[in-house]
Parts: structure tokens; sequence; C-alpha cells
């Protein structure tokens, strides 16, 4: 998959996200590098344990590596859920997490199908 | 929709025998399945039977769900019973399995567990007129009383939230979860203790902890029931979707969390009307249906409703007035007979404020609607007005030359139009909604008013303490939204069940006659009454489609649409190719070389396509002012040679001559932003190679010229091509969306066919101008006129290579960012602009590293805020205290996912000096080091 059809996939405008980085072989290398990225796992695990501050500080991570990305959906579910965990006390809503989820999958298999 | 005889015939029919089928048991034979008996115990949102004995709930549809993959039928036992009694139940085998079990030691030694069928919290709430306890305020929590159901595991998970959150109570048991819900109205216990399984009433949700998985529970030997428990649940995960979610929406949206913060002030005015000390009167308008009306001596309708609403809301009791009339009605208001009203239309809010009365916030908006008949030819000869309640007016100003005719109320207008004796009335949408929807013979129809509308709150007399309209506005805010539209729904839908076969007959004698004819139709039921219940679902869609048409009507924008139609239109051509190859494909699947031409066709179309919607996209972002230019110091040569090395290979694939000049230029390094700039030219250089035929030249041209204002410089740029030209008609609104040149020779051209507009969008932004010249067959020559700043002499007058690139070379980074991706990316940035820098993973290395350093070797910190040890707030406060004189004097910025003000607030107050939201881009962190002193190149 090109470029720009994944960031038009994404829900991003590749052109602006490709501005920011020294060149497509970099922020392709950094793409597939996401899937490694723990901050993920940290949110899920936070989640189960029903760790509040911790899973607000993973989503907050996710976010903030989301948006270096240039990774819209997964930023824009992944701030709704950083603002619902914000202070919380109790769980979020769970269609705030499962938006998170659902933009972290298909970004994560639009990776595996990026071009080389 | 029309009501042909043949179409009533069928409904009429249909229901009656609806009606006599309904009185039969099914007879078939039954084959032999498994029973399994399952505990039922009441639990209101999971287990639930109404009066006419429909059972339903989150536990009840679970069962209903696996009952699709499973071949045995379920008995439901124990309803009756309480939760304590099931596991009894369970062990001793008078049931097989229940359902909303937690995974607990103690039970996993006698049953076993399914895979989970759902998430649920302990759930601690208070009753809703009880504020002594404050959420969240553990404080007030200590020694409440709270009442809990026996041998609920859920117990424990108090015991261990109270210890964590430092308070005590006193645990009181229950049986059923009925018992426990009446002893917290009464206030026999102060709090109570449940699974969030429970469906609350009246209640407040203190807090929601311990969130578990839940699972269906068996005896642990009956293994055969637990597989094919399994199975099922398999089965849901795989074909339902996100049923979980689907049934937590359905039985418990009112979970949201909606914690209305009363002031201690008005806590107290609310507990006044509570035990009685105050009574609270209220009243509303006696005649608008349906928004409030009387019908057998009591007030009823959508407002009253929905100020019900509020009020249980709030846990303030009232009394309900019922005027016999309108003037009545403003006597009261007037005398302070009644402290308040619910539907109150502010025309003055001076008057308000002279006379002491006061208001809510507005809880709706009104609109109005014409009611006219459906083949109504749109002159308004006749107007019904209702000469009660004129609608302030409005009616004057409508349809001028209208005869008026008198009417006693809106309903009569709307009769009368009904019968021909007006063609139009003026009522509230609502009202006209709800005639129009039950009027069974669809004759009417209506119009929905973009003006006037009107504001409706609920306003107090003098009476009282102004204080309860904060209450009520606090209540209104908490109301989830679309509250009062649902309501509204309510009344104005049309409902099946009104339609009773008598007022078929009545309506139309006809079919009476001809359901003499019932052998013949015993034959047709099957049809029959697929018909009708069709019939019925189109009415209600043509309801929900009317009251969707009344949104869409007020949001209607002209350009808007037109901009839609033109965008679906272009996108469909494109989308029509890609299927139809698509489809080509499948019957050509031995034949590669086909294949591979079909592929290209739709690799060429969907690349189109995308940038069709980029460009829309980019189109839609200007619009809405969300583009926002990012200005940085950029070497124009530079820009152009990116720009030049683009265009140079599409012109040569068509054998075109391109040319590039530069004259003049004494300032190459300005400041500006470099992706728009090269998006303009390059949409003016993509349109002269594709109009222009094989062998043409095109030429791009750049000239300074003297500066009107000191620190700046004027720029001309020019596209010229020696194309096909355009037309003088086209030249007028080639800036247009979507103008297109028609002639025939760009026929096969393919274009978005706004890239001119969006062009000419950027350049409004810049504060640029573009002209153009152009006749047809003698090409075309655009010219843009720029103003750029000027870089600062820092650096930046290097020629060539950017000055972009050089503005931060050689500046040394002291960096904080704990996501290691992250800390890449911002590493990879620092470096391909030539800076140094060195990363730690958390607050505290970095502070303990930056005691150690000298005062040369670092110019800035960039710090993260979300860390673990020792997160930026704390690191910056650590480093400005700290004694290494660099420490009170190195810029600090923040680097955080949040563009919050309080967040940017709270960084200054550490001791930041600047702050950037990621991601992180040059443009961005040059504005920043600027703001710390450390640049001065940006604007």
């Amino acid at each position: 998959m090109e470029l720009n059809v994944f960031f038009a996939s994404v829900g991003a405008d590749g052109r602006q996200v490709l501005a920011r980085f020294p060149g497509e072989d970099m922020l392709r290398r950094f793409l597939r590098k996401f899937p490694g990225d723990p901050s993920h796992a940290m949110l899920q695990a936070a989640l189960e344990s029903g760790n509040l501050s911790e899973a607000f500080r993973a989503a907050h991570t996710l976010k903030g590596t989301a948006a270096n990305l240039g990774l819209e959906d997964l930023y824009a579910a992944a701030s709704d859920l950083t603002e619902a965990l914000r202070g919380a006390s109790a769980l979020p809503p769970q269609q705030s997490v499962q938006a998170v989820e659902r933009a972290y999958r298909s970004a994560v298999d639009l990776i595996a199908q990026l071009d080389d | 929709m029309n009501h042909s005889p043949s179409r009533i015939f069928h409904r009429a029919l249909a229901l009656l025998l609806a009606l006599l089928l309904a009185s039969f048991a099914p007879a078939c034979a039954e084959e032999a399945r498994q029973r399994i008996r399952v505990g039922f115990f009441a639990f209101d949102g999971y287990h639930m039977i109404d009066e006419g004995g429909e059972r339903s709930g989150y536990g009840c549809d679970f069962l209903r769900l696996i009952s699709r993959y499973l071949d045995v039928d379920f008995e439901f036992v124990g309803y009756e019973n309480s939760w304590d009694d099931m596991q009894d139940m369970l062990a001793d085998g008078s049931i097989d399995m229940v359902t909303s079990a937690q995974m607990t030691p103690e039970r996993m030694d006698e049953f076993a567990f399914s895979k989970p069928i759902g998430t649920s919290s302990a759930m601690l709430t208070a009753s809703s007129r009880n504020w002594s306890i404050v959420a969240g305020e553990y404080g007030s929590y200590d020694g409440m009383r709270v009442g809990m159901l026996l041998g609920n595991s859920r117990n424990d998970d108090l015991a261990e939230f109270a210890a964590e959150n430092g308070f005590s109570y006193a645990p009181i048991n229950f049986e059923l979860a009925e018992e426990l819900e009446q002893a917290l109205q009464s206030g026999e216990v102060d709090a109570a203790l449940t699974s969030s399984l429970r469906r609350t009433q009246d209640e407040r949700v203190l807090d929601l902890f311990a969130a578990h998985d839940f699972y269906v529970m068996v005896r642990k030997d009956d293994m055969q029931l637990l597989r094919r428990l399994n199975y099922a649940i398999n089965q849901l995960n795989a074909v339902e979707g996100d049923w979980k979610n689907d049934l937590n929406n359905r039985y418990y949206a009112h979970l949201e969390d909606r914690e209305l913060a009363f002031t201690a002030e008005e806590q107290a005015l609310i507990q006044q009307y509570a035990s009685g000390e105050r009574t609270l009167v209220m009243s509303a308008s006696h005649d608008r249906v349906p928004y409030s009306y009387v019908e057998d001596g009591q007030l009823k309708g959508i407002i009253i409703d929905y100020f019900d609403m509020l009020a249980d809301y709030i846990g303030i009791p009232y009394e309900l007035k019922v005027p016999v009339s309108r003037e009545e009605y403003q006597q009261w208001r007037m005398d302070c007979v009644i402290d308040g009203t619910m539907d109150a239309r502010i025309d003055s809010m001076s008057w308000v404020e002279d006379n002491s009365y006061c208001v809510s916030a507005p809880y709706t908006t009104m609109r109005l609607a014409v009611v006219t008949r459906r083949d109504f030819d749109g002159e308004i000869r006749r107007l019904a007005v209702a000469t009660a309640q004129g609608l302030f007016g409005i009616e004057d100003n409508f349809a001028p030359s209208a005869q008026r005719i008198d009417v006693a109320s809106r309903e009569e207008g709307m009769r009368a139009v009904l019968d021909g004796k007006a063609d139009a009335v003026v009522v509230y949408l609502y009202t006209a909604q709800q005639f129009v929807n039950q009027d069974e013979r669809g004759l009417l129809t209506y119009t929905l008013l973009e003006e006037p509308t009107y504001e409706y709150c609920v306003a107090f007399t003098p009476n009282v303490s102004h204080v309860l309209s904060g209450i009520f506005t606090k209540a209104i805010y908490a109301m989830p939204g679309g509250m009062f539209e649902d309501l509204a729904a309510e009344y104005t839908s049309y409902r099946a069940k009104d339609v009773d076969f008598l007022t078929w007959i009545k309506i139309y004698p006809l079919p009476a006659i001809l359901l003499c004819t019932g052998l013949f139709l015993m034959c047709l039921f099957a049809v029959l009454l697929f018909e009708r219940q069709k019939a019925v679902r189109l009415e209600q869609k043509r309801s929900a489609e009317l009251s969707a048409l009344a949104v869409q009507a007020e949001r209607a924008n002209r350009a808007k649409s037109d901009f839609l139609a033109n965008v679906s239109h272009d996108i469909r051509t494109p989308m029509n190719a890609i299927v139809g190859f698509a489809n080509l494909m499948d019957g050509r699947l031995d034949d590669p070389a086909q294949l591979h031409e079909y592929i290209q066709k739709i690799r060429f179309s969907s690349s189109h396509l995308l940038s069709l919607i980029d460009d829309v996209l980019d189109m839609s972002r200007i619009e809405a002012n969300k583009i926002t230019l990012l200005p940085a110091p950029i070497s124009l040569t530079d820009q152009i040679r990116q720009v030049e090395d683009i265009t140079r290979g599409s012109a040569a694939e068509r054998d075109q001559r391109f040319w590039v000049e530069i004259h003049d230029l004494e300032h190459d390094a300005v400041v500006a932003d470099a992706v728009r700039l090269r998006q303009v030219l390059l949409n003016l250089l993509s349109n002269a190679v594709k109009y222009t035929p094989s062998g043409g030249s095109i030429s791009l041209s750049l000239r300074e010229f003297p500066g009107a204002r000191a620190g700046s410089a004027n720029y001309c740029f020019t596209v010229a091509d020696n194309g096909s030209g355009m037309t003088k008609d086209f030249l007028d609104r080639i800036f247009e969306p979507f103008a297109r040149s028609e002639a025939s020779v760009t026929n096969t051209v393919q274009g978005t066919g706004l890239g001119m507009a969006i062009t000419k969008n950027l350049l409004d932004r810049m504060k640029g101008e573009i002209s153009v010249e152009s006749a047809p067959g003698k090409g075309s020559r655009f010219e843009l006129l720029l103003s750029f700043p000027i870089a600062s002499a820092d650096g930046s007058q290097h020629t060539e290579l950017a000055a972009e690139s050089g503005a931060i070379a050689g500046m040394r980074f002291l960096c904080a960012e704990d996501n290691a991706l992250n800390a890449e990316i911002l590493e990879a940035t620092l470096r391909m602009h030539g800076a140094e820098c060195t990363i730690y993973p958390d607050g505290a290395q970095l502070v303990q590293a930056f005691d150690a350093l000298k005062p040369e070797d670092y110019d800035v910190i960039l710090m993260d805020i979300q860390m673990p040890n020792m997160n930026g707030l704390e690191a910056t406060h650590a480093i400005r205290a700290s004694e290494n004189p660099l420490g009170a004097r190195i810029p600090i910025i923040a680097m955080t996912a949040n563009a919050f003000a309080d967040d940017v607030r709270q960084s200054r107050e550490m001791g930041m000096n600047a702050h950037i939201s990621k991601p992180l881009d040059m443009s961005k962190l040059l504005r920043a080091l600027a703001e710390v002193g450390l640049r001065g190149g940006d604007e």
C-alpha cells in the first residue's frame, strides 16, 4: 500500500504528515515500529486491572504517539479516552474503549500492508 | 402515501385474522430436546417480568441470543428467589445454571464457569433525594449504613474499596434487590451496594469500582452443559458483533456518569421542599397539544413530562395547578397564585428582571410549521388563524394577502385545512407532526418554518427563591441530549395500535362489505399480514423521515448542498469505473493480460478518487478555517527546485518542454509556509501539463521586485503554457469549486475541479493575489503576487539548502520522553535539522543528569509532561530549584499531547517557558524557540 493511501485510510492528510519527517523511508520505518510500541498493551492491562491512573497515562502516551505518526483516527479516539480517564473514578464508557480498539486494530492492520 | 381501497382492505383483514389467530396456541409436534432450568431471580435490568408476563433484561436477552445456536429449551425458575438462594438451588440440582455470577475462589470449589458474558462493576448508590453523601468525598461516606445483598461477591469488593479510601460503614443485609431498593428510598439505609447490573431509579451513582467479567455458572460435574454454553458463546462472539456492548446499552445506558453538583445552599432549599416545609406549585398552558394540554382534568404533554423528569432528577416534589382558560393562566402568573410556569417564553428579559421573576436556561427551541393538504397548489388564499391562541403575531406577516379564517383553536385550524375550508394554518412543529402523522388518510403535510423560533424555559414568580432557577438549570444541563425530542416522539409518532378495525369501517364503508368474502381472504392471509407490517413500518419510517427532514431543513445551506451534489457526482464517476472493471474481471479470470489491463484501470480510477477526496478534504478544511499556515524560514530557490523536480517528470511523459527561470532574487530566505506554497505552484503546474498537448511548452518563473514594507520582499511567480487555453466564460468562474473547462479537447482530461478553488483560497490565506490571462488555443498565463517577511540574518541567508534546515543546526537539546518510539521520532526530527540531543526516559533521570551538567552543555530542554517516576512538572520544579546555575536560566519547553489552556497555565506556573503540542514539527519548534528568545526567525 502506498503511503498516501495508508494515510487516507487512517484519516490523515499524508502530505502534512510527510512534511514532518526526513523522508518517506524514515516515516515508514517509524510506522512499522508502532505495532511494537507498548503503550496500547499497557492501556489494555491497566483497564483490565482497573488501574485508572495508569490507564490515563497509557492512553495519553498512545495519543501522543498516534499524533506523531499521523494516525488521526486513533489520535481522535485516544484523545476522547484520555479525557474520559482524566481524574476519573470509574471505568470509562465501553464505547470510548471500543473506539480506541477499533482504530488501533485498523492502524496495525494497515501498517502490515504498507509497501516496502 | 396513498390509501387505496385494496390496501385498507388488506390491513383491516389482516387485523381481523391476527385477532382470531391470537387465541390459538401452537399445536405442532414437538421434537424432544433438552430442557435447561435457568435461575431467573428478579433483578431490575437483568431479569424482569412485566405485568403481561413478558420477560426482558440483560440476562434474559443473553439467553435469547445463545438459544439461537443451541437446540435446547430454557425453563425460567426462581423469579421470587434471591441471589443467595440461586447458589443453593444450583448446588442441590433444582436449577442447572445461573448467569450473572462473578468468579470467586470459594465458588470455584463447587461450580464451573463459562467464558465471560459481560463486565460489571460494584455499584454504590444513594437516593437522589439524599445529598448528605457527596460522591468521591469519602469523608462524607464515613459511618454510613450500606444495604447489600446476602451472599453477593460484591460485598467483599466494598470492604476492600472502603479500606483503600479510608471510610467505615455498617453493612445491612437484604434477601431481595427489591427490599434493598425500598430501604434505600425510605432512608433505612444510606447507600446501596449491588452489581452494576441492577437498573436504578431515583438513585444516583456514588462510585463504580472493581470491574470484573461475569459468567454463566454451572455445577462442576455438568461439563456437558458447560461445553454447549461455551460453544454458543463462541458463536455469539463470532456472529453477533459487539453483543455485550449492545446489551449494556439496551439496559444500562443510564449509568453514564451525570453527577449533579448542587451547592450547599441549593441542597438546603431542595431539602425544604422535599420535607414539605415549602410547596412548589407549577402550571402550564392548557391548550397546546401535544406540548401541554388538559385531558380528563389532568395536565399532560411533552412539557409536563419533561418537567417531571427534571423534578424527579432534582428530587423536588411539586403540585400541578390546572388552568381552565388562557386568561386564568395568565392571571395566575401575574398574581403569583402559582410559583412557576413550565412553558415560559421570554420576550423581554428586562421585564423579568424588573418584576423580580427568574428563569432557567432554555430547555428547548420551539419551531413553527405550516400545515397544508398534500394536494395544495402553493398559493395560500385562505389562512386559518386561531383567535384565542394567536401565535404572537406571526400570522400578521405570513401570507399577507390571504383571507383570514377565524377558528377557535389550532386543532380546529388543522381540521379546517383537512376539510378544505382553509389552505394553510401555522402551528408549532410537534402539533403539526402529531396531527399529520395521526391523520389516517394521509391527506395532510407540513413544512417547517426557518423563522421565527422560540426558546422555552422554566420561570418562577417573585414568590420563590431565585435559587430555584439555578437548580433547574443544572437539571436541564444534566438531561441527556435529545431528551425533549425523545419525549416528543412519544406523542407525535404514528401508532399502529390507534388504527382499529372500526376506524377503518367508519372512514371507508367499502372494505366492510368486502370483508364478507371471508373464505377468499383466508387464502391470502400470509401475504396480507406481511403487507400490514410493511405498511406500519412505512408509516413509522415516514414519520421518522419527516422529522429528519425538519432537522435538515434548518441546516440546509444552498451552497453546501450544491457542493455536495458535485462531489457526489464526481465521486460516482471513478467509483462506477472501479465497480464496472471489478465486475469485468470476474469474467476474465483465465486471461492474465486482460486482467492486468482491468487492474490498471481500477488503479487509475482509485488514484483519481483518492486525489479527489484529498482535494475535498482540503477544501472543507479551508472553508471551515481549519487550515493554519505554518510559516518557517525557507529558501525560495529550494522550493522552486522541488516543484520543478515533480513537474519535470510528468511534462517529460507528455513530451512537453519545461522552463524554469529565477530573476533578480535579492532575498532567497523568507518566512513562509513551504508546504502550502508548493501546493499552490503544483496545482497551477499540473493544470498546465494537463491542458497542454504533447510537444507544447510550459514555464515557471520567479522574480523579486522592490519591497513595499521594510523587512519584507515582494515576489511574482508566473506559470504559463501554450496549451488549449480557456474561454472568457470559463475564466469568469475558474476559481469556483467544480468549475471545469468543457471544451472537447479536454474531455478526456481527469481533474477534480477543485484545484483552482483551493489555490485561490490558499492564496487568500497568504494574502496573495492571482491573475490569469488566457484565450482558446492561445495558452494560459497565471501570475501570483506574494509578499513574504525576509528571514533574519541569523544563519538563514545561505542559499540553496534551506534555511528551514539550518535554523536549529548545532543546537543542543536535553529531552525527557518516556515512550521509546516517540523518543526515536524526536531524535530523528532534531538530527535531521542538524541539532544534537540527549533523551532521558523520565523526569527523575533527567534531573539526576542535570545536576552534573556544565552550563555550555545544552541550550534548551524539551520536556514531556506525563512520565513515570517524576513527571515533567515535578522535573521542571526540581531543575528550577537546582543548585546548578544553569537551572535558573535554561529555557524549558513543555511538549505534550495536551492542548488544554489549563495544562499550559500549569506548566508556566512550574517554571516552563513555552509549550508545544504533539506532533512535533519544525515550525512549532521554531516558534517556541523564538518565544524563549533562542531564535528570532519567526514573525
